[in-house]
């Protein structure tokens, strides 16, 4: 055999590779354009859903839009439109419900930062507020400016918020989950309770945030409930990635001399990323849903109440369009932060095959 | 060997057929319970009832009666045996009991001290308000006034306990408690059921059937990952304005999100099969369908256990959050009336029949899987308690230590 | 029945992580007579594997072809059965389902199908065990259902790639024992690759040697059987333990320097 000939195998070698990688690319759009068929089906007069779900983009004639350019895909009604024209102002909720805006409060309304910070927490200033606490009268809904109707910031705190449970019960669930890998007590302590809590539907546990703290902290609803989801996941992952770890190699450790603590550092704290990493995936992912929902049942300001709101006004002709497209959002916004999750993890544990495979 | 398998269809042939057939008889027997047929609906009593479930389940005694027989003697000895059981797990595992007695006691006490609220019921309720006010009071739940309604049939509840929400608070009973219990549980044990049976049969269908070809694999990954993370509580209110608020509507909610989620895990499942399984089958002849039916499917089982659980807790979610927001029946809805008059002690009820329920759930589904699975070797990481090896670190590292100075 | 296996100007090209491409085959062409028992020798990573797996269709040879009689080589069947290094009994199925695997797939009839599960049961020494769980028992007995399985499909051609490689010494030469029986019994060709010389000295009847996926010498190995420890210290053996080596030898200054 020649030169040329080794060449002219390496050369298909490396033609079916490239034609694999295609293929999966080409694969994936097929997925994402189906999706979107099945959508616009979904949407169509002749199916039994017509009212209840919105096309994703406007009504596409099949001419004067592709004339208009793509832009006008997204311009007449349609999920993906609704959503872009209240994101930042919107016109259905400064006339529909004056209510929905997040403080009136004087001092904040010309002030972005603290308009967030207290939208953040929660409260609201009404009229009734005022009358309660002395304070200045709230300002009348004209003098509004723009920013503060829109659904942006109503979004930002609850992602905010989830964040912020999500951060601290991760905290709490791996302090406890690996201090019980030291001390064994740890566990048999909270090993019964976080499986009793475990168990149940995480969701009966709602009710309880709303009662206790919907009324005078109600940043707590989400933040707390979120916080205690978060906790319990971890907890049993930081558990299982710990008993996954072999005995072999802890023993192994010990042989070479470790320590409890330099085992724990070097060994346990290393070795049960993946698995962790891999739990927090999917708590995060439980968490949106958990969080807006909370916020559903009862705290004024947040993603979860433009929900509720649109779920009374029901009969609306924007309603469907908006509870799609906040739905959407979130999912949205889960694959994101899900998919910058996997950028850092594949980074955390490019050691490990299980961490290589994460990313399918 | 093919005779008792015949048998065994027989007999579930049989067991199927005397559902009816039981039926049939205590209607034949009018003095066991009233039943009227008017206009297409048969109106049936809870005698009726009790009496069908009664004949219903004499078949398997009469026809297993060895293994019925053993069953009962089983759970007699059970029951005996409980305190000694009970006795035995205090000794092994104490912290486990004192950890509970701690918590619960804690709870008392915070019921004392914690602060009453402006509300009618306190924010903390101690267990004497939880037994005797909070769960006296659910008896006000059954009001099964126009009795329960399916197409044509009715039943009648009338007779079995008064109705407080009607005759007033005098006319509560201990009775009455248990039956809204368990009218409630069982409307919302009857939409999980449907949900997740629904859900599960789809999603595993589904979810084996799809990496069979490479193109559908490949096709389904994208869409099925962005519908996986659709968080699907905040996707009740829309459910229910597009679904409506019956059966159908949860079945079709629950069974989508169950459906979702099996899909993307087995498929996983499916992908995680070893290759040298598949290519020894492949080179013992086997083809392609066979090979799949054959080595993938089982191959997938193993995998599939903590998404069968996942599955269970996700239904159960849905179920209970479908109807805290907006059905009139079902332990969500208890749930939701106690938020209502935020009743914090009819809360805690709610949650710990969730609780008990879903524990409940988890066991089958377990059961379930470890039938499926009986191939399987026993668990080897998982037995291995780490917490004694990081404890013989300590001692190992304390050893270490005085060695050294 | 038996049909002479050749391999034609195979080429494989496989991708290495880094993207580089790497010659796990290069222009490999060799013929085996029906009933030889082949030993494949080399170091691990230099194709040993490869080639076993292109003979039982897994692996399509990036160019060349191989072929069994007259028929090209296309894909995986139950005229070459494979028994694999790793653990390949299926857990889910009972040993006599297991033996019996291939024959179903085959369509055999029962009767059949029962006598000759029962036969190579027996011929391994399992019969006892046949209605175990494949997790009731060691690992040198999984390796004798794998190779009943392997010989209950009735092919022509065994490929057997490292199958005694993780069993300990003992377990391993009984095995020796139980394949070379079940060898001259069926008059097989059998494939077999291994990188330890003694193995090849005790089984084949030629010894095939792969460095960096290059055929480097092809030696007949015409030493009295059995091959006790006598034979295996005589000098024709020693010769060609020698000539391993050296080629061995040779290929790892080559590999050092890649």
């Amino acid at each position: 055999m020649t030169s040329t000939d080794v060449l002219d195998v390496r050369a298909k070698a490396q033609r079916e590779k490239r034609r694999r990688r295609i293929a999966s690319i080409v694969y994936i759009a097929i997925g994402i354009t189906l999706f979107f068929v099945a959508w616009v089906l979904l949407s169509l007069e002749a199916s039994p859903w017509h009212y209840d779900i919105p096309p994703p983009f406007g009504a596409v004639g099949p001419f004067q839009d592709i004339l208009q350019g793509v832009w006008g895909l997204f311009r007449e009604e349609g999920a993906i439109a609704h959503f872009w024209s209240n994101l930042g102002t919107s016109q259905d909720m400064r006339i529909k419900f004056v209510h929905a805006c997040p403080d009136l409060h004087p001092a904040n309304v010309n002030n972005p930062f603290r308009q967030v910070a207290s939208s953040l927490m929660g409260w609201k200033y009404t009229s009734d507020t005022a009358a309660l606490t002395g304070g200045p009268l709230p300002v009348p809904i004209g003098q509004l400016p723009d920013y503060c109707y829109g659904y942006g910031i109503h979004l930002i705190v609850t992602i905010i918020r989830i964040l912020l449970g999500a951060a601290f019960g991760t905290i709490a669930g791996l302090a406890i989950g690996l201090s019980s890998l030291v001390f064994p007590k740890v566990a048999q302590v909270f090993t019964p309770i976080a499986s009793f809590f475990g168990t149940a539907p995480i969701f009966i546990a709602a009710p309880f945030f709303v009662i206790w703290f919907g009324v005078e902290v109600p940043i707590m609803t989400t933040i707390g409930l979120v916080t205690f989801y978060t906790t319990l996941l971890m907890y049993f992952f930081s558990r299982r990635a710990a008993e996954n770890i072999p005995v072999g190699i802890v023993e192994s450790a010990l042989t070479l001399g470790g320590t409890p603590r330099s085992i724990f550092r070097w060994v346990y704290l290393p070795g049960t990323v993946p698995e962790i990493a891999g739990g927090f995936r999917i708590a995060l992912a439980g968490a949106w849903g958990l969080g807006v929902l909370v916020e559903v049942l009862g705290i004024q300001v947040g993603g979860g109440h433009l929900i509720d709101i649109w779920r009374f006004l029901i009969g609306q002709l924007q309603a469907p369009s908006a509870l799609v497209a906040l739905i959407t959002f979130y999912g949205v916004l889960a694959v994101v932060v899900d998919a910058l999750l996997l950028v850092v993890i594949r980074y955390l544990t490019r050691w490990s095959e299980a961490g290589r495979r994460l990313g399918l | 060997m093919s005779l008792t398998r015949l048998l065994r269809i027989l007999f579930w042939v049989g067991w199927a057929a005397w559902i009816f057939g039981s039926g049939l008889v205590v209607l034949a027997f009018s003095s066991l319970g009233d039943w009227q047929f008017e206009e297409g609906t048969l109106h049936l009593t809870w005698q009726f009832i009790s009496f069908w479930v009664v004949l219903w389940w004499a078949y398997t005694f009469v026809f297993r009666y060895r293994r019925s027989a053993a069953a009962v003697i089983r759970i007699g000895k059970g029951i005996v045996r409980l305190p000694e059981r009970i006795l035995n797990a205090v000794k092994n595992n104490p912290l486990f009991f004192i950890t509970w007695a701690v918590l619960l006691v804690g709870w008392q006490i915070v019921s004392y001290i914690a602060p009453k609220g402006t509300l009618e019921h306190p924010l903390v309720p101690g267990f004497d308000y939880i037994i005797y006010n909070a769960l006296y009071r659910l008896s006000g739940n059954w009001d099964l006034f126009g009795g329960f309604s399916l197409p044509g049939l009715t039943l009648q509840f009338g007779e079995l306990a008064p109705f407080p929400a009607i005759e007033g608070a005098e006319s509560r009973t201990w009775t009455a408690v248990f039956l809204a219990l368990g009218f409630h549980s069982f409307m919302t044990l009857s939409r999980l059921v449907a949900g997740l049976g629904v859900g599960l049969i789809a999603g595993l269908a589904t979810g084996l059937a799809l990496p069979y070809w490479s193109a559908l694999r490949q096709i389904s990954w994208a869409p099925f990952n962005f519908l996986r993370m659709i968080p699907l509580l905040a996707a009740i209110p829309w459910m229910q304005f597009a679904l409506g608020v019956d059966l159908r509507a949860t079945t079709l909610f629950i069974g989508f999100g169950v459906w979702v989620m099996l899909v993307v895990a087995t498929m996983n499942a499916v992908a995680n099969v070893p290759d040298r399984y598949i290519e020894s089958a492949r080179t013992l002849g086997a083809s392609r369908l066979r090979t799949y039916f054959k080595v993938v499917v089982p191959g997938a089982m193993p995998e599939l256990r903590t998404a069968l659980l996942l599955a269970g807790g996700l239904g159960w979610s849905l179920t209970i959050a479908a109807e805290f927001l907006g059905f009139p029946t079902g332990l969500g809805f208890m749930a939701a009336a106690a938020v209502q008059e935020t009743n914090t002690a009819r809360l805690v009820i709610v949650a710990i029949v969730v609780a008990f329920y879903s524990l409940l759930t988890f066991y089958g589904l377990n059961q379930m899987f470890n039938r499926m699975v009986s191939w399987m070797p026993q668990r080897v990481s998982g037995t291995t308690d780490i917490s004694k090896v990081a404890g013989a670190a300590g001692a190992a590292g304390r050893a270490g230590d005085q060695l050294h100075e | 029945m038996s049909r002479v296996v050749s391999f034609e100007g195979l080429w494989c090209v496989f991708e290495h992580r880094s993207g580089q491409l790497v010659n796990a085959l290069h222009d490999v062409s060799f013929e085996v007579q029906p009933g030889e028992f082949v030993c494949v020798v080399g170091r691990s990573g230099h194709g040993k594997t490869t080639l076993l797996r292109v003979l039982a269709g897994l692996q399509p040879p990036t160019a060349g072809q191989t072929r069994l009689g007259d028929t090209v080589v296309e894909g995986p069947g139950a005229d070459r059965a494979m028994v694999f290094q790793q653990d390949t009994v299926f857990p889910w199925l009972h040993v006599r389902d297991n033996v019996e695997f291939g024959l179903r797939a085959l369509k055999v009839d029962d009767e059949e199908r029962k006598s000759t599960t029962a036969h190579w049961l027996d011929a391994v020494g399992l019969t006892d065990f046949a209605d175990s769980w494949p997790r009731e028992l060691s690992g040198g007995m999984r390796k004798r259902v794998a190779l009943a399985a392997a010989m209950a499909v009735g092919s022509d051609v065994i490929l057997m790639d490292e199958p005694f490689g993780s069993l300990d010494y003992f377990t391993r030469r009984n095995l020796h024992d139980v394949l070379l029986d079940l060898w001259e019994e069926t008059q097989k060709t059998i494939f077999f690759v291994t990188h330890d010389i003694e193995e090849a000295l005790i089984l084949a009847d030629r010894v095939i040697l792969l460095a960096e996926g290059k055929l480097v010498d092809d030696i007949p190995v015409d030493l009295p059987r059995p091959r006790d420890e006598d034979v295996r210290a005589s000098a024709g053996a020693v010769d060609i333990t020698k000539t391993i080596l050296a080629h061995l030898g040779i290929t790892e200054e080559e590999a050092t320097q890649v």
